[in-house]
């Protein structure tokens, strides 16, 4: 590519950063989605690396302090075994963000693959590939995710390995239909006609234009991946006890449930708020995205 | 697409919407933090005896006291919490969801007198003598029992029934059956077509003969000839799988089947029994009732009609008993214990002590497990009576295993092992792990769906880290520990901990001592070979001697104890939780072997 | 291509799909816990009663044998027998479907109720204020964990305020309807059976509406998007402009033609009921196959997991190619693909 286009590109790119912040400003939302998100994936990043700066300690039981109500001293309450919830909680955090990580990344890489392999070649490969996506699809996720998870045994790889498997069928299909459309586009059949070899096509012109939309569609997704992370931790697969994820502490709250509700809800309502930033931040990309607001 | 005006708008109207939420959220949780919080539990006071016996006894009668004003024709609905039975028939079942239904319909030839294991009295049969060499018994039976279908009872059904549980070799196999008798020459057809009520001469000779296991005297006398002497004989007859079913109804519903070939039909339904009660109705996955026997030939019950619901949410089940529609619950999980701890109307069980028990089992044959002083620093580095406080909020005792306080076979005088944290170091140290270095993190494997296990476990991990091991928790699902646990030869992820729990499969010690000291166990979670513990958990297994096995029995607890393989944490009310029931329940009996409820006896007073 | 042939053609490719998910499950329950049998007899069991049963369920047999031995039993009727409940899975299945397929209804009906509204004030106010607390509402649907919304039920309703019941079908001293269809609420009414009536009503409420709080925003979502799609659509305005009130257009043109998206409303809020069913039943106990295939998961009951995922399989196969067909008749330009 010309310096010039490159010149041109880079241009383009700090505009669209600058939209994109504007765009973010405009709505409170937004900004909760964009800031809760980078601050927790920064977080879980740091604490990924070095869990001590949580705080929390799982070896420091002392059932003499079990199951108090939240206070300033435990703003989320003890445990069973009591230990500080809330430190708990933020030792756990990182581990719902590393799996929703990992599984949204592998989905995504998988499904861009197979999905626009599927849809720039058709034919016979496309039908395979659909066939066996199908076969992911027809099954209920969540049923087949519990199925992995329950053959493999609990543990925190297990349960990644069960939804991964589960998760990427999507992002095929979605691949493949981006792909579709992307192939009847006239710039295409430009540059097939000015002479650019099939692999340049589809890294330089086809590929960039699947995986835009995909990403508005990643985005959202995390938050789903983290509900179904949470769901195979609340039925006790999932990361094992002391170092459970957010999930697996409601599942063990349960337990104590009517008389010691926070146990289970607070963790719970983290969760919920962390799912709904990634939701809003979904939001946002997709707005990002769309034609209509790239006036 | 936005204008600066709407902006603004937009801006406050979802400020508004999400302050709300946020308020919402905060004072829910402000309610929630403002209920009561647990109260203190009571534990329960030692062991008392109450005495009544309720089954009815060969020679004495029922004694059941102020049941005067106690009117009959009640209702009792009891809240089972332990999960359904897998069937009801004897020759299938092991689980004690089905074996307190078991107790309650069928009968066998003796059971316990009061509320202890140490002696018998007949139910089915009136009295017995034993050779000297502990290879003969026999039994006299009632001449007044009939089956819930008005048939008379006789010898040829006990035959009949015991030949059943050795030739189709189900999973109670190993309690009675092919661990206590020989098939012989009987085969599925002599079961199938014998006529039990009325045999023919050929029959009767094939029954009457005196070399096989089981011989029929005379129509109301059996005895049975044992290869060798079996000193726990008794105990597993008074066991359920010793319940007598009505031989004509399995033959015409599938028959005796071959061997480990399950009967469905009968395990669907149950069979006619003898015992007070019969199944009037099972709806899978909510109740089983129990109506009266018409033909019982005991005092008639109270309670004619008993609804057990299979509640799966406990916290439920604790509301269905305080609020009055349930009258028994069984059990309370110990977590739960202060939501119904000092409710006014709902007694705990308290009576005593059962035979269930938990420990780890620390693997012998795993570095660096294999070295006696670390499995002694281990033992002497978990505080077990901080669990037993505040995991099962008192209800259960530390003791000295592998045989159970209350037992025959337990020796009051061998102390278990007590917490104290610097002879734990001390042994670490001069086992050569000063501080616990060098030694590898040790693996601890235990099921899931226990929050009481999940509890302890953790705990243990931060006993141990104390003196510098570090434990790994795996929890599994309980088929996969079954899986890990039971197979032998051991799996090659087999752990270094593994958590252990016993339930009495019949009271008598090598019931335990065997199960886990022998080598040839698979229940030899600890992998322990020692040649003087297999060698005197054999002799106790087949001596005929009372004293000999005491003797027995002893040395292998003072034995157990100096090896440090078995960490004993508690022996507890009940293995899962504390039975409870409202205060006009009278007459509850108790017994450290009996599963569930026993509901011939109890009387409602006054009734609401 | 007719539209016969457009049929046949999407069923005929269903079955390799068929097969394909059966002998996915059967293989990942086989291969990972190639021994359950322990887990289905219990820990001391002989041997001997390991091995029969074992023998019984052909479990020493090469993978693809067992897999043949039991499709074939399946096509013939013979589904197998739990091991764990002993009962034959088609009995247990049979027992256990029309409760989920209650709840689903109920659920769906709700989602509906909710959704439906949602989305058409969504579209008409698209872009101004009132949007947002919508959107807010629906972000709410969707990010909320399904364990987490129906435990808030659970706690509010029934344990603090005590006017719900927590769990279960219907009151357990009750007895249940005359089986006619199975589903208690449609049962009792056919009966007449008041107190049932009642019971099993008020024992719904809660599940069916913690299941739809999981798909009442792809309702909502579907039904803005294609109201926002006829409402820009030439006849609308042209309509607008021959001075009809704006309500009127709204309600006749709009959504009228916005329902005929219930087709992937309800291909879509199906795969997520079917995954909603599974927690959901199991915190409420709610007898349904959602709360069978958990607990058949948990203890290793392979027939049992075989079975449900067949009935799971099948279910999302007949409803897709359902609503294949569906868009098929609708839009011709869908069968030349």
């Amino acid at each position: 590519m010309s310096t010039e286009a490159e010149a041109g590109m880079d241009e383009s790119r700090a505009e669209s950063l600058k939209l994109f912040l504007n765009l973010a400003r405009s709505n409170p939302l937004y900004v909760f989605g964009l800031f809760f998100t980078v601050v927790y994936l920064g977080y879980s990043l740091v604490a990924g690396i070095d869990p001590a700066i949580t705080g929390f300690n799982p070896l420091h039981t002392n059932v003499d302090l079990q199951l108090l109500p939240p206070s300033l001293r435990y703003p989320f309450g003890t445990d069973d075994v009591g230990r500080n919830l809330f430190l708990e909680v933020l030792y756990g955090a990182p581990i719902d963000a590393g799996a929703s990580v990992a599984i949204v990344l592998f989905s995504f890489t998988v499904g861009l693959l197979t999905g626009s392999i599927a849809g720039y070649f058709g034919g016979w490969v496309d039908e395979v590939i659909m066939r066996v996506t199908d076969i992911f699809l027809a099954f209920p996720g969540l049923v087949l995710a519990v199925a992995v998870a329950a053959a493999l045994g609990p543990g925190l790889l297990n349960a990644i390995f069960a939804i991964a498997v589960v998760w990427w069928p999507v992002y095929t299909r979605l691949a493949r239909g981006e792909t579709l459309t992307v192939k009847e586009q006239q710039y295409i059949t430009a540059a097939k006609a000015a002479g650019v070899g099939r692999a340049r096509l589809v890294v330089d012109h086809v590929l960039p234009n699947v995986v835009v939309p995909m990403v508005a569609y990643a985005t959202a997704d995390f938050g789903n991946v983290i509900i179904l992370f949470s769901v195979l931790g609340f039925l006790g697969l999932g990361a094992q006890p002391p170092h459970s994820d957010l999930g697996r502490i409601v599942y063990d709250g349960l337990n104590y449930i009517q008389f010691a509700p926070w146990y289970p809800i607070l963790p719970g309502l983290t969760i919920f708020v962390i799912v709904l930033a990634f939701a809003f931040l979904g939001d946002l990309v997709r707005d990002f995205l769309d034609p209509r607001t790239r006036r | 697409m936005l204008t600066n005006k709407r902006r603004k708008g937009v801006n406050r109207t979802l400020a508004v919407v999400l302050v709300v939420v946020v308020v919402i959220v905060i004072a829910a949780s402000v309610y929630a933090v403002s209920r009561p919080s647990k109260t203190s539990t009571t534990p329960p006071t030692s062991t008392t005896s109450s005495s009544t016996t309720s089954t009815g006894s060969g020679s004495s009668t029922t004694t059941t006291s102020t049941s005067a004003g106690a009117p009959y024709n009640e209702t009792l609905v009891v809240a089972e919490t332990l999960g359904e039975p897998s069937g009801l028939d004897v020759a299938w079942s092991t689980d004690a969801p089905a074996y307190e239904i078991e107790q309650n319909i069928y009968q066998g030839l003796v059971w316990y007198q009061g509320n202890s294991t140490n002696s018998y009295v007949g139910v089915l049969a009136t009295n017995w003598s034993v050779t000297p060499d502990g290879l003969t018994y026999t039994f006299s039976l009632r001449h007044d029992v009939r089956f819930s279908n008005g048939a008379p009872f006789n010898a040829y059904d006990v035959w009949f029934n015991y030949y059943r549980l050795t030739l189709n070799n189900g999973p109670p196999g190993y309690i009675l059956g092919p661990a206590t008798f020989t098939p012989g020459n009987i085969t599925l057809q002599d079961l199938n077509t014998f006529n039990f009520t009325d045999p023919t001469p050929a029959q009767l000779a094939v029954m009457e003969n005196p070399n096989q296991s089981i011989q029929v005297v005379n129509e109301y006398t059996i005895a049975f000839h044992l290869a060798h002497p079996i000193p726990s004989f008794m105990a597993r007859l008074a066991a359920p799988p010793g319940g007598i079913e009505y031989p004509q109804f399995i033959q015409e519903h599938g028959g005796v089947q071959a061997n480990g070939t399950e009967n469905t039909y009968v395990d669907a339904n149950g069979a006619p029994g003898t015992g007070p009660y019969v199944v009037s109705s099972w709806i899978h996955g909510q109740s089983i009732t129990l109506t009266l026997n018409p033909y019982y030939w005991g005092p008639r019950p109270h309670v004619s009609k008993v609804v057990i619901e299979y509640v799966t949410n406990t916290l439920d089940a604790i509301n269905d008993l305080k609020s009055g529609s349930a009258q028994m619950l069984y059990t309370v999980p110990f977590n739960l214990l202060p939501d119904i701890n000092s409710t006014p109307g709902v007694i705990l069980e308290s009576h005593g002590l059962s035979y269930d028990i938990a420990w780890l089992s620390l693997n012998t044959q795993a570095y660096p497990l294999n070295i006696t002083d670390v499995r002694l620093a281990i033992n002497y580095a978990v505080n077990r009576t901080q669990i037993i406080d505040k995991v099962l909020y008192g209800y259960g005792v530390p003791f000295q295993g592998p045989i159970p306080i209350g037992m025959f076979g337990h020796n009051n005088s061998i102390m278990p092992i007590g917490y104290n944290l610097s002879k734990a170091k001390q042994l670490l140290a001069e086992a050569g792990f000063p501080g616990g270095k060098g030694i590898p993190p040790l693996t601890l494997l235990y099921y899931t769906g226990d929050p009481v296990v999940l509890a302890t476990v953790q705990i243990i991990q931060s006993d141990l880290a104390q003196i510098g091991i570090t434990v790994t928790l795996e929890g599994v699902t309980q088929a996969t520990y079954f899986n890990i646990a039971a197979t032998v030869p051991r799996v090659s992820n087999y752990p270094d901990i593994l958590w252990s729990v016993w339930f009495p499969d019949f009271a008598y010690p090598d019931d335990y001592a065997y199960s886990f000291e022998n080598i040839n166990s698979v229940f030899d979670n600890s992998n322990v070979n020692n040649t003087l513990l297999n060698l005197w958990t054999t002799e106790a297994l087949n001596s005929a001697n009372l004293t000999q096995q005491a003797i027995l029995y002893s040395k292998i607890t003072e034995l157990d104890k100096q090896l440090g393989d078995n960490v004993w944490l508690w022996q507890s009310v009940v293995g899962y939780g504390v039975p409870a029931y409202a205060s006009n329940v009278h007459n509850v009996y108790w017994n450290p072997i009996l599963y569930g409820y026993n509901y011939s006896a109890i009387y409602i007073y006054p009734y609401s | 291509m007719g539209i016969g042939g457009f049929i046949a053609r999407r069923a005929l490719l269903t079955i390799p799909v068929f097969f394909g998910v059966t002998f996915l499950t059967f293989f990942i329950s086989h291969v990972a816990v190639p021994n359950p049998v322990l887990a289905w007899a219990g820990e001391k069991a002989s041997p001997q009663t390991l091995q029969a049963i074992a023998a019984e369920y052909h479990l020493k047999a090469p993978l693809y044998l067992q897999y043949y031995y039991y499709m074939s039993g399946l096509f013939e009727g013979n589904w197998g027998v739990s091991p764990v409940v002993h009962l034959p899975v088609l009995q247990l299945i049979e027992t256990y479907f029309p409760a989920t397929i209650e709840l689903s209804i109920a659920a769906l009906i709700l989602s509906l109720v909710i959704g439906l509204p949602i989305g058409v004030l969504s579209a008409l106010w698209s872009g101004r204020r009132l949007d947002y607390p919508i959107r807010v509402l629906y972000l709410t649907g969707i990010a909320s964990p399904p364990f987490l919304v129906a435990l808030g039920f659970q706690l509010v309703f029934a344990y603090y305020f005590r006017i719900l019941p927590s769990q279960g079908q219907l009151s357990p001293s009750l007895a249940p309807p005359a089986h006619i269809t199975g589903m208690y609420i449609v049962d009792s009414l056919l009966t007449h059976n008041w107190p049932d009536l009642v019971s099993s009503v008020r024992h719904i409420i809660l599940p069916a509406t913690a299941l739809s709080i999981i798909t009442f925003p792809i309702v909502s979502r579907i039904t803005r998007s294609s109201m926002l799609d006829t409402l820009q659509k030439d006849y609308v305005r042209t309509a607008k402009s021959k001075g009809l009130p704006s309500s009127v257009v709204t309600f006749r043109h709009a959504l009228r033609n916005a329902l005929t998206s219930t087709i992937t409303v309800i291909g879509f809020a199906l795969e997520l009921l079917l995954s909603g069913t599974i927690v959901i039943e199991s915190i409420f106990f709610w007898p349904g196959i959602g709360e069978f295939t958990a607990t058949s998961i948990l203890s290793l009951d392979f027939p049992s997991i075989m079975g449900v995922t067949v009935v799971y399989t099948l279910v999302v196969i007949v409803t897709n190619l359902v609503v294949d067909v569906a868009y098929g008749l609708l839009d011709p330009r869908v069968r030349i693909q």
